[in-house]
């Protein structure tokens, strides 16, 4: 859980260039909290600039909701005017993206670029781009096939400063890969089970957390 | 501003007491004007006469002019009446007269052609006259809407005298059918007036005034309400109005008036605009051997760049379109053509648009000559960059940085590659959904959807998908609906349908529903992220 080190004295505030002991020891502010208190408690939040990879087969078991609070967060965190913010790259997603649903979750549709049915090189090329562009928050980008060594480049570009998301089949769960966090989900009863496979500073665990689907408001009027 | 600074101004200003004048009373400023104000100019009053009628008929065909110059034909304002503007000969000899409403005019000349006025292409024509007449004197004014000014005094002894030079402007003139008078005096407003009277050539400082006084006040071009007071107080010419107290006039008709007599007896400075010619960029490289690929065409490629890259630095411009043109020897050339979302003058983001245009591009034939043109040239504003910038080449500003990644973007996936999503108040989930060009349409289309609308799903489907019978009944499971949507009878697409939130065997929350008009029809049209 990201903490931040507490001042012993407001007046030491007000020294330039003063380090207290608990800055020195390594925490994770940078890290950006995902708005979920389970995920938040196992993760610690998202790795911030980092490359995330999730690993899905199905589309809507709740997958987009679990990056909704992270896009909100990245778009807060640059503190720059509406008319002139950092833009959402939806690279090379499965289906459309809902301009209304994302105006639900309080986001502005204008902010998000999309980029639809590309080459697997497209792809590849197009999402390093963005990422050393300096133009993007997050970028978001459907890989269906992409070998280590070009996951490899795109952390890299992702550690130069612009988060990353890739979205990866199942079954590459098996082998490694250079991302900072691999999350496997999966379909639940009550929301969406989500695997850690990989997790800096931390030993892999193999623990499933529910994360309620709070955006359908279920079943007050079900009916057959 | 992109006009050139107001040129010329006269060697010596008037004393210093009379430069700053009340608005409403100006001082009479000293007289005669000062003698190295007269020596020092001469301006070239251009007048053309018919100038709807000749800007009118231009840009048709030669033989349809020729037919209609064999016709009574004018030109029409574009107001009510359609008052007649200019007319040619043919129909002047049957009686019709500029001023006469169109009316008028068909009752003395029923067969008459008349034109609409087109005031933009006159301006146009104007504009391209004034560069033309860049090559007598660099110091050329338009005075709207049919006139040109020249400042010639410094062209004298190249064109060979004041005739010399009038007689060679008039034969080009002359040359694109134009009927021109022209008339040289000391200053731009006596000059002007001359040349609307239409009665001399070259009018001497000395004789400047005795000239003006000749005139009519129609010459002055006026504002109608003006004139006809000026008329009521008995004043018909130039002369008469001279002659009036100074103070009482300024009263009735402003001040700004009276300074413009002043200027044309030279008492005080006249400032006029310079026209400035557009600048263009044009580079052709002729091979010696033909080229096959796109690899070997690069470096040449870079080479002109870098020439264009030159040629903006020294005008500190910036570039928004440039066209590279591939010549072939026998098949039609190949235009490449790269436009920047935001202009520049960087020559390295060029060449790398340039990489990737030409990564994309399949050469049909050999090239054997190459030719880059710039369109869209701009003044460059100058960028704040960091003095310790460590990374020159990343731009500092986010617009910036933004307009680059679509550029390249672009230069790869096409125009229709990359778009920016908007949400449209509809309730049709494929009305409500558009796309924009990611850069450029700044428009703020999205409203947001009334608070009670029902959450939509994060995916939807390009086209509705329809479901079998067996995919539905198995172990799918109803969570929330019917939410009916009917709409779009009024442009033609209408829907009638009932949509249900259901969650599949394999745990995905799905958007399907039943079209009323076909009962047993299921779609899937959404997946709930």
């Amino acid at each position: 859980m990201a903490s931040e080190p507490t001042m012993p004295d407001p007046r030491l505030q007000d020294i330039p260039r003063l380090w207290t002991a608990g800055a020195l020891v390594r925490r994770d502010s940078g890290n950006i909290p995902t708005g979920f208190a389970e995920l938040d408690r196992a993760i610690g939040g998202w790795p911030a600039p980092g490359l995330i990879e999730l690993l899905v087969d199905e589309w809507g078991i709740g997958e987009i909701e679990l990056v909704i609070p992270m896009i909100r967060a990245l778009l807060e965190r640059h503190n720059e005017t509406s008319a002139d913010r950092r833009m959402v790259f939806w690279l090379n997603p499965p289906l459309d993206i809902c301009a209304t649903a994302l105006v639900q979750d309080g986001l502005d549709p204008a902010d998000h670029w999309v980029c639809r049915s590309l080459a697997a090189g497209d792809v590849m090329w197009a999402s390093e781009l963005a990422l050393r562009s300096g133009a993007c928050a997050l970028v978001i980008a459907w890989l269906p096939r992409a070998d280590m060594k070009q996951l490899r480049r795109i952390k890299l570009g992702a550690l130069a400063g612009t988060q990353c998301v890739v979205f990866r089949s199942r079954s590459e769960a098996e082998n490694s890969s250079p991302a900072t966090l691999r999350l496997l989900l999966q379909p639940h009863a009550s929301g969406l089970a989500i695997s850690v496979i990989k997790l800096p500073g931390r030993r892999p665990r193999d623990l499933v957390i529910n994360v309620d689907r709070r955006t359908v408001p279920l079943c007050d009027e079900a009916s057959t | 501003m992109n006009h050139a600074l107001p040129l010329p101004l006269p060697d010596s200003l008037p004393a210093p007491a009379t430069r700053l004048r009340p608005t409403l009373l100006p001082p009479r400023p000293p007289t005669p004007a000062s003698r190295t104000v007269r020596r020092r100019q001469i301006w070239l009053a251009l007048h053309f006469s018919d100038w709807p009628l000749f800007a009118a008929t231009s840009s048709l065909p030669a033989e349809q002019r020729a037919q209609l110059s064999a016709l009574p034909t004018a030109a029409t304002d574009v107001d009510r009446q359609r008052h007649v503007l200019a007319c040619n000969d043919i129909a002047a000899k049957l009686g019709v007269r500029a001023g006469h409403s169109l009316n008028a005019a068909m009752t003395m000349c029923p067969e008459l052609n008349a034109l609409p006025r087109d005031i933009s292409k006159e301006q146009r024509l104007l504009k391209r006259l004034a560069e033309r007449c860049l090559q007598y004197s660099p110091v050329v004014s338009t005075a709207d809407p049919d006139e040109l000014l020249l400042e010639i005094r410094g062209s004298l002894r190249l064109f060979g005298g004041l005739q010399a030079l009038m007689s060679r402007i008039r034969s080009d003139l002359m040359a694109q059918s134009l009927t021109v008078q022209l008339t040289a005096g000391p200053t731009p407003e006596s000059a002007l007036w001359l040349a609307r009277a239409s009665n001399r050539e070259v009018v001497r400082p000395l004789e400047v005034r005795s000239q003006l006084d000749k005139l009519p006040i129609a010459v002055l071009r006026w504002p109608p309400e003006v004139e006809l007071r000026l008329w009521r107080f008995g004043t018909r010419t130039v002369g008469d109005l001279l002659r009036l107290p100074r103070g009482g006039l300024a009263k009735r008709i402003g001040a700004n008036l009276l300074i413009e007599l002043d200027r044309a007896l030279g008492r005080c400075p006249s400032l006029r605009r310079s026209v400035v010619e557009t600048e263009r960029f044009q580079d052709t490289v002729r091979l010696d051997y033909e080229i096959a690929t796109t690899a070997q065409l690069e470096p040449l490629l870079r080479a002109s760049l870098q020439r264009l890259a030159t040629f903006l630095k020294k005008r500190q411009l910036t570039v928004g379109v440039f066209r590279i043109v591939l010549r072939h020897r026998e098949q039609r050339s190949t235009p490449i053509r790269i436009a920047l979302a935001r202009p520049t003058n960087d020559v390295g983001h060029m060449c790398d648009l340039l990489h990737e245009k030409l990564h994309s591009l399949t050469l049909t034939a050999a090239v054997c000559e190459l030719a880059v043109t710039a369109e869209q040239l701009l003044r460059a504003q100058p960028t704040d960059r960091s003095l310790f910038s460590a990374d020159d080449r990343q731009p500092q500003q986010l617009a910036e940085r933004k307009a680059r990644l679509y550029e390249q973007l672009v230069g790869r996936l096409g125009e229709r590659g990359i778009v920016r999503l908007q949400a449209a108040a509809d309730h049709r989930p494929e009305h409500a959904q558009r796309t924009l060009c990611a850069i450029g349409d700044t428009r703020k289309f999205t409203t947001a959807p009334p608070p009670e609308m029902p959450r939509r799903p994060r995916w939807l489907l390009p086209v509705p998908k329809p479901i079998t019978k067996s995919q539905l009944s198995g172990k799918a499971k109803v969570l929330k609906g019917p939410e009916s949507i009917e709409a779009g009878w009024w442009d033609g697409d209408q829907v009638q349908r009932d949509y249900f939130v259901v969650q599949s065997r394999r745990g995905s929350l799905c958007w399907i529903f039943r079209d009323r008009t076909k009962p047993e029809q299921w779609y899937l049209h959404g997946l709930f992220g």
